[in-house]
């Protein structure tokens, strides 16, 4: 049994009132977005990079239960989970987080399944040479392993593409995920990528295989460093994601 | 009532509370003067640098001219952030100067010295902080240090109000338990260096049952003394937090201009708690220790580095590593800690609250507290790794004032008001 203290200023059962209202509340848009993990990335996958140093991103997510591997029960049949999460670019070149997963399994439980996840970043993006990254999510142990469900150790390079023509600017990711640490299950298994196109200043266009199923989203970069996103999981499973970001 | 209502409602609340406890700050651009008294070009300089700083509501003032060099000591508890009231009062002191070159500005808390530095009379801009150093031995620093104060700290009362809010894992019925407490404390400065606080913790909705009637907090006497070679002592007494009483002792020494401290504290505690009426409490049985030292990583990103080895509370030893972020006003620091066998990590987060200026410290004031603390602990009722906190620590003393984060925090500071 995990154990948890946690003392903020959020009710984190009404999560979505609160963020709201941080988003009403919380300062200008960012170029970087937050994926549905808790970390600065596409739908699923990370990128290399971070947001500005002092970015602050709270937000949530949805993931449908089709392609879902986290049951969050004891029978562990995989269900639709809730993200929520905290992140901070804690220095310019490190990231580090915090991320709830709620199961929605009808069965009662807490606050959901936690992990830690940080990503560091190694290279800057240069004009021939790609950024770099290393990363880890939910890599603290505990209760022998049962609850480490999102588990990855991983290696990122992203590098813009230029414009690739009326679809404007284009950015693409690629990166490994090795099992480096022991878990039950593991967030990402072997290679994943994607690509990101940005037709308008306000919208994303988002393409990835998160090394498990291809997926594709939309998302929306609104006032007020608000970030929406609504996915297609697997190419047929609904997933969506919200955060705001604010540099301290 | 709902967690979320309360905190709602206190987030509400706070900044009219706020508002009413402090006056109007003026834009953070706008330079700041002293209006011209009647008489004023009769005073003497000393007098007119005493009466500005002193109307402006700087404590603990008092100016010196000595072998053709101008010291001025001042003490800010008027603005919540100090790098702010600092320059506040250096805009305010470098018009008066006229014929002099430079300043020596002496910063104080709680009537004692923190550091000293030297101030140029007619640019603007970054050079305040670039010699601090928290030097000794000076006899004009002697000098302006003991001279009579104007508008001493000395002597003054407050009231301190704290919200505090946390949630913790409950049971499948009821998953999340929380609780949204007001704590105001009674802060009595009655010497130098002395603090006694005296706090009421009454909570406005409660998770958890033994909380929700009116509970004492923090009942200590608190001395710090300014010691020889760069070295800082405070000694703690009193009723503490997770039902403990005794005394609790720390010397932090600086060094390299206050960019790397060592620390030591000693401490010893029994429990004393107060339940039905009447209070319940064991001898001074259990003893504490904890060493040690930090060191500003880099000055730039105002990130500092701790590592600390101790004896915790239930006998257990253990190690800490600690890295603190500090972005304007608010403290982020990441720790992990290894005690007893058990490992642990969480994050600490110091969030500035709504009043940027409060009324000038009198007789009595009433105020909110300059901050917030929040905490994630990932093994929260490990019993490993724990240790009763007092208060009032080293840290909370030199919060804002940390000499090896005072050039950055100044620079910081003059970016931030040039882009207004």
């Amino acid at each position: 049994m995990k154990r948890l203290s946690f003392h903020g200023p959020l009710c984190l059962r009404r999560l979505p009132a609160a963020l709201l209202a941080a988003a009403l509340l919380l300062g200008a848009g960012m170029a970087r977005a937050q994926s549905i993990t808790g970390a600065s990335g596409l739908i699923f996958t990370p990128v290399a990079g971070a947001p500005p140093d002092g970015t602050v991103a709270l937000g949530g997510g949805y993931v449908g239960g089709k392609h879902s591997w986290y049951g969050g029960t004891p029978s562990d049949t995989p269900v639709s989970y809730y993200t929520y999460y905290g992140s901070i670019t804690f220095l310019p070149f490190a990231e580090l987080g915090f991320r709830f997963s709620r199961a929605n399994s009808g069965v009662p439980e807490a606050l959901g399944d936690r992990m830690f996840l940080m990503r560091f970043t190694l290279l800057r993006e240069g004009r021939r040479r790609p950024a770099l990254a290393v990363g880890a999510h939910d890599f603290l142990r505990s209760s022998e392993n049962q609850t480490a469900n999102f588990t990855a150790v991983y290696a990122v390079a992203s590098k813009r593409l230029g414009r690739l023509g009326p679809l404007g600017p284009a950015r693409l990711h690629a990166g490994v995920a090795p099992r480096l640490l022991d878990a039950k299950n593991y967030q990402y298994k072997g290679p994943f990528g994607g690509i990101e196109i940005s037709p308008s200043p306000y919208a994303d266009v988002l393409l990835e295989h998160d090394s498990r199923v291809p997926s594709a989203g939309l998302r929306l970069k609104l006032p007020l460093g608000v970030r929406v996103m609504g996915a297609l999981h697997g190419l047929d499973a609904f997933a969506w994601g919200a955060s705001v970001q604010r540099v301290l | 009532m709902r967690p979320f209502q309360a905190i709602l409602c206190l987030l509400l609340a706070l900044p009219s509370a706020a508002a009413a406890a402090q006056e109007a700050a003026p834009p953070l651009g706008a330079p700041e003067a002293c209006l011209p008294a009647p008489a004023a070009a009769s005073a003497s300089l000393p007098a007119r640098i005493t009466a500005c700083l002193t109307e402006a509501g700087f404590e603990n003032v008092s100016v010196g001219l000595l072998r053709e060099k101008v010291y001025i000591s001042v003490e800010n508890r008027r603005f919540r952030y100090d790098t702010r009231g600092l320059n506040t009062a250096v805009e305010l002191i470098r018009p008066m100067l006229h014929g002099y070159d430079s300043f020596t500005l002496v910063v104080k808390r709680m009537g004692l010295v923190v550091w000293q530095t030297e101030a140029s009379t007619d640019a603007p801009g970054p050079e305040l902080a670039a010699a601090i150093t928290p030097r000794q031995g000076d006899p004009a620093l002697r000098d302006v240090t003991w001279r009579p104060e104007s508008n001493p700290s000395i002597g003054k009362v407050e009231i301190v109000v704290t919200p505090q809010v946390g949630a913790a894992l409950g049971s499948f019925e009821d998953p999340v338990r929380s609780y949204v407490t007001l704590a105001p404390e009674l802060r009595v400065y009655a010497w130098r260096g002395m603090m006694a606080r005296a706090q009421v913790l009454a909570p406005l909705q409660s998770d958890f049952v033994e909380d929700k009637k009116l509970m004492p907090g923090f009942l200590t006497l608190s001395q710090a003394a300014r010691l020889p070679l760069t070295s800082y002592g405070l000694l703690t007494v009193g009723y503490f937090a997770l039902n403990r009483w005794g005394y609790d002792a720390r010397v932090r020494k600086y060094g390299m201009g206050g960019r790397v401290a060592a620390e030591a504290r000693l401490g010893r505690t029994g429990y004393l708690r107060y339940s039905g009426g009447r209070w319940l409490y064991s001898g001074l049985d259990t003893p504490i220790y904890f060493l040690s030292g930090q060191a500003v990583v880099s000055e730039r990103l105002q990130l500092v580095s701790q590592v600390g080895y101790g004896r915790y509370l239930h006998g257990d030893r253990g190690m800490q590593v600690q890295l603190k972020r500090t972005f304007k006003e608010v403290e982020i620091a990441f720790f992990g800690l290894r005690s007893g066998g058990e490992t642990d990590a969480g994050v600490n987060i110091l969030v500035p609250l709504p009043g940027a200026r409060y009324m000038r410290p009198r007789r009595f004031r009433v105020r909110p507290a300059e901050a917030m603390e929040l905490g994630y602990q990932y093994n929260g009722r490990a019993l490993q790794g724990q240790i009763y906190e007092v208060g009032f620590d080293q840290d909370t003393f030199w919060r804002g004032l940390e000499p090896g984060l005072a050039r950055s925090r100044w620079q910081t500071y003059q970016a931030l008001r040039s882009a207004h």
